[in-house]
Order: C-alpha cells, then sequence, then structure tokens
C-alpha cells in the first residue's frame, strides 16, 4: 500500500511560518506510533510516502528545505528515525520526549559542534555533519524487531 | 526593500580577546599585498579548552571608518562559509550597522549539529592580514534578547558563548560565497536561515545572495578564489602550541601555488566526495578543518572507554591508508595515523594531535577533521572562481 501526500509549496511556506511563530505541540514521533508519523509530516510540511520492508514500514518525509526523514514503524512503535539534509530537521518534533534530554546530555571534550552522540541504556542519538550537509539518526535500543540491521538505518 | 545604514548598538559587555584602535585597513598598497594571516592551533581563548583547534585575528572595522577592533582566536573552518563574532566580544562603541529590511532588522540563525547561532547581522569592513572585504555582512552571535524561531532553533541549544563555540568568532572559509545562497534568496525561502523581527515577532525573511553572511575571501580584492591552509608536521605524542599560515589566493601569489597538489573536485550540493578505506565506498566524505579528528569507521581498532567513548585507543599507533576520489574521478592514496587517544590527552598542555581518530557514527563518510592539516598545504577553491587548477568548488592536498 502506497500512501502519498502532496503540499503544495504555498502550503509549505505556510507551514513553516506557523512553525516559527508557534513551537509545535503535536505528539513526536520517536517512540511514538503511526499517529504521530502523520502529526510529523503536518507539522514539518512535505511529502509523505511509504516503504514496506519485512517486518517493518519505512515513512519517508520529504520536507521543504530539502531535508530527507526516514521513519521506521514496527507494530505500533516508531522505533528509529534517520535524517539528512542541507539543514537540520524539528529534532524537538521528531525526537520528541528524547529531545531534551538528547541536548541537556553533558559534552565530553572540546567544543566541537561537527559531530554529537548521545548513548543511554535505552536509546541512542548520532549526528554529524557541517551547515550544507547534515546525517543523523536515533533508535530506541530495546524496540528494534528481529533482523533489523543499523546499518540500514540511514536516510542518505 | 533593504535599507543600510541604520546604526544600531549592541548592548555589549566589552570582553578580553580584542582591542579597540583608531588604526583603520591600510588603504592598500596597488599590488602584492600581505595575503597571509597567522593560523594558529591552542588552547584557545579564556573557557575554551580547545584542542585541534584553528584560530586567526581579525580587524573589523565600522564600514567607512577608522574605528576597528581587532580580534584574536577565531576559529577557522573549511567546512562553513561567513564571519559570525560572538557578540560578548565586540566593543560596543563599534557601533556596527545592522543590515536592516524596511523597518526591520535581519536576523540569522546558522545551524551546527548540536548547536544553532542566534543574532542580527551587522555589516562590517573585514581586515585578515593584508586583505580587505568592505561592507561584508556578518554575524553577530548572541547580542539579541530576541528568542531564536522554533523553526531553526530546535536542532539543539544556543552556542552564542565563547566557552560553547570554543573560539571568539568563527570564519567559514568553504568552497561557499554566500553562507544560504539561492534558497535564501527566492521566494519562499527553501532555507531556515534568515528572519526579520518585528519586537519578538521573527518570520522567515528572503534576503539576496549579496546581503548573506558571506565567505570573506570571496569580496576581497584581489587573492579571491580560495584560501591555503598550511601547517607544520608535529610530533606524533602532540604539541603545545603550533604556527602555520593562513594564505589566502590560490597561484595569485608567489606563496600559494598549487604546486604538487592534487585537486578533488566536490560535490556542489553537499561538499561531499568519495573516500575509499577498508573496502568500503564512503561517498558523503568531507575535510573539515573544524572538525578535530580523522573520523571514519573501522570497527577493527579497539575503542577509549568512558568520558572518551567514541575515540579511537589502539594498543600501539597505526598506520593506515586511504583513497581520496574527487568527482573529477583523481584518486589521491593518502596515510595517516591512529594513535591511542587516552596516551595523547593524558599531556595537561599539549593542544594538537596528528593522530587522533574517532569512530564514524554512521555509516557512509569519513570526516577529514584537523589532524589531517598538519604537515600539509590544504587547499580550498571557491566555486566557479578561477584558479589555475580550474574552477572551484574543490580541495587539493
Amino acid at each position: 500500500m502506497m500512501s502519498t501526500r502532496c503540499l503544495s509549496p504555498a502550503l509549505a511556506w505556510l507551514g513553516a511560518l506557523a512553525l516559527c511563530m508557534a513551537a509545535p505541540s503535536a505528539p513526536a514521533s520517536l517512540g511514538g506510533n503511526a499517529a504521530s508519523i502523520a502529526s510529523d509530516s503536518t507539522a514539518l510540511g512535505g511529502t509523505h510516502t511509504i516503504e514496506r520492508a519485512a517486518g517493518w514500514e519505512v515513512h519517508v518525509l520529504r520536507l521543504p528545505f530539502g531535508v530527507v526523514v526516514r521513519e521506521y514503524l514496527h507494530g505500533e512503535t516508531v522505533f528509529a528515525v534517520a535524517w539528512s539534509g542541507r539543514t537540520l530537521p524539528n529534532l524537538r518534533q521528531l525526537l520528541g520526549t528524547y529531545f531534551e534530554p538528547y541536548v541537556e546530555s553533558p559534552r565530553a571534550h572540546g567544543a566541537h559542534h561537527h559531530r554529537r552522540e548521545v548513548t543511554t541504556p535505552d536509546w541512542v542519538v548520532q549526528s554529524v555533519g557541517h551547515h550544507g550537509g547534515f546525517l543523523g539518526r536515533a533508535w530506541l535500543r530495546n524496540a528494534l524487531p528481529a533482523g533489523f540491521d543499523l546499518e540500514t538505518l540511514r536516510a542518505w | 526593500m533593504l535599507t543600510r545604514g541604520l546604526t544600531v548598538s549592541f548592548l555589549l559587555l566589552a570582553a578580553c580577546g580584542g582591542q579597540k584602535s583608531e588604526n583603520g585597513p591600510d588603504a592598500g598598497d596597488a599590488g602584492v599585498v600581505n595575503n597571509t594571516a597567522p593560523l594558529l592551533v591552542d588552547i584557545g581563548p579564556p573557557e575554551a579548552d580547545a584542542y585541534n583547534t584553528a584560530y586567526t585575528t581579525v580587524t573589523i572595522c565600522r564600514p567607512g571608518t577608522n574605528v576597528c577592533q581587532t580580534i584574536d582566536h577565531i576559529q577557522v573552518d573549511t567546512g562553513s562559509s561567513g564571519l559570525r563574532i560572538i557578540s560578548t566580544v565586540l566593543d560596543p562603541s563599534l557601533m556596527l550597522p545592522q543590515e536592516m529590511q524596511g523597518s526591520s532588522p535581519v536576523f540569522e540563525c546558522y545551524q551546527y549539529v548540536d548547536s544553532f547561532n542566534w543574532g542580527p547581522v551587522a555589516t562590517a569592513d573585514v581586515q585578515f592580514a593584508g586583505e580587505t572585504a568592505a561592507a561584508l555582512p556578518i554575524h553577530i552571535a548572541g547580542g539579541t534578547t530576541t528568542a531564536a524561531p522554533s523553526d531553526c532553533s530546535s536542532v539543539g541549544s544556543e552556542g552564542d558563548t565563547v566557552a560553547s563555540l570554543g573560539a571568539n568568532g568563527i570564519v567559514g572559509v568553504d568552497q561557499e560565497t554566500a553562507d544560504c545562497g539561492s534558497d535564501c534568496a527566492s521566494t519562499p525561502p527553501a532555507s531556515p536561515d534568515y528572519y526579520t523581527c518585528t519586537g519578538a515577532t521573527c518570520t522567515p525573511a528572503v534576503v539576496a545572495i549579496e546581503d548573506q553572511v558571506t565567505n570573506p575571501v570571496s569580496r576581497f580584492a584581489q587573492d579571491n578564489n580560495g584560501v591555503v591552509l598550511q601547517l607544520p608536521a608535529i610530533d606524533p605524542s602532540g604539541a603545545v602550541t603550533v604556527t602555520g599560515s593562513l594564505i589566502f589566493g590560490i597561484g595569485t601569489q608567489s606563496n600559494n601555488g598549487l604546486g604538487e597538489a592534487q585537486i578533488l573536485t566536490i560535490d556542489d550540493v553537499n561538499g561531499y566526495f568519495t573516500t575509499v578505506f577498508n573496502g568500503q565506498m564512503l561517498t558523503s566524505s568531507y575535510i573539515d578543518s573544524g572538525t578535530d579528528s580523522y573520523d571514519f569507521p573501522d570497527s577493527t581498532i579497539t575503542q577509549c572507554t568512558d568520558d572518551l567513548e567514541g575515540f579511537y585507543c589502539p594498543a600501539s599507533t597505526l598506520s593506515l591508508t586511504a583513497t581520496n576520489v574527487g568527482m573529477n574521478q583523481v584518486s589521491v592514496m593518502t596515510t595517516f595515523s591512529i594513535a591511542n587517544t587516552n596516551t595523547l590527552f593524558s599531556s595537561a598542555t599539549d593542544t594538537a594531535f596528528n593522530d587522533l581518530g574517532t569512530t564514524a557514527l554512521m555509516p557512509g563518510y569519513f570526516g577529514w577533521g584537523l589532524s589531517f592539516f598538519f604537515g600539509r598545504s590544504v587547499f580550498t577553491a571557491i566555486t566557479n572562481a578561477n584558479t589555475p587548477g580550474g574552477p572551484g568548488p574543490y580541495f587539493a592536498y
């Protein structure tokens, strides 16, 4: 089953304006469900397609700023997300309850801002790159379906 | 409509790291100018506690005047474009004119992987060594009580302090000219970088390319087709300070010829080339002086533990080889060493390491960070600029 939803550039522009003026309040995706992917899609704008794999679905969001987000859904749980693009997606939206602990997590060494990893017993966030080229991903360690290969968790 | 010339005094504290002078840039002798600025690797400004970070010194002046300030410890970054200064190091009496659209000031939100810089765009005459970029749009990081729009700020923490940036400012000298380009000049903008703010309300703004925060090199009167980062070779155990050169221009003077350097052209969207390492095709690879280490995937190398998790800690130093392949299909075999990070960091004073490695966080890339730059001349050629090696964008070494 393939569902596609497109927003016109004008609507995406309005969406960007709305995002700019008010913080998104929709439930966010990592750890969320199919409904939260839909609300991500609405909040972030762009198009939404679904790829089916053995045992899970990959929801591909193509966002207005050339950003690609892939959300991995198994059963009722988004167990992983990945992103790439010239700019970063709205990680507060995408990481949801994991965003604040990710941001607040202490930095190990130095002040280099081209690489960031936060690892906990329950979840991992990894992000690298520079302005004009960002790559990143996050996953819930205990929610990975059998047979899922982290090497395939990427949006680039 | 864009208007300039309204002078807004940033409410800032004078701080260390800068000194105000009444000596503006020289009018500029006809002919050869000094195209060599210092390139220094050290512990950084107070609170930075930096390592593998390369700095230079800039003089910024109120446009068309001799009211200037010299600021040291500006990080040199081949992975971004444009000059950003932490607002607290600016002398308030500089009174740089803020960029305006009508009666609304222009702000920028500039993203890094884990943080962002937010603040107004101002214009300044910007001088490195004998080179000047007149009325250059620059980014004042911080210096505003207006909150950053969530569309941009929802990537991490605000990084508008010297401690957070690890520098008094940063100068991006990558292959780009404007830091956003046509994405921010189109209607509606295709990137969430620029805003105009009225009171506390900010809305996305269309900003013409020439009014965006811009790589100063591209605005020099000469030596404006790229840069060379030159750092001397250092001892594998590390060095306390390293002094080299940030040279402007490629093949424009006797000190910046390509020589034997090989040219790797890059993809003009993301700046990537391909690194082939251990049979892996790493197609999102880059050379970046703003990254500290060799950042690459090798599951056979022992990783460090505890607070050095992510760094490599081999029992003895490894000599490795990778091949970099440009979009032009030129291949450059490159050897590098990876030492034990625990051992390197056991020095209380060393800040420069040519053999520091980190494990790539995800598949598909090799980041050639500052470790790679020691003992080399690394060239970055600006997109569409003519050089003796052909037009940019490219890296060469």
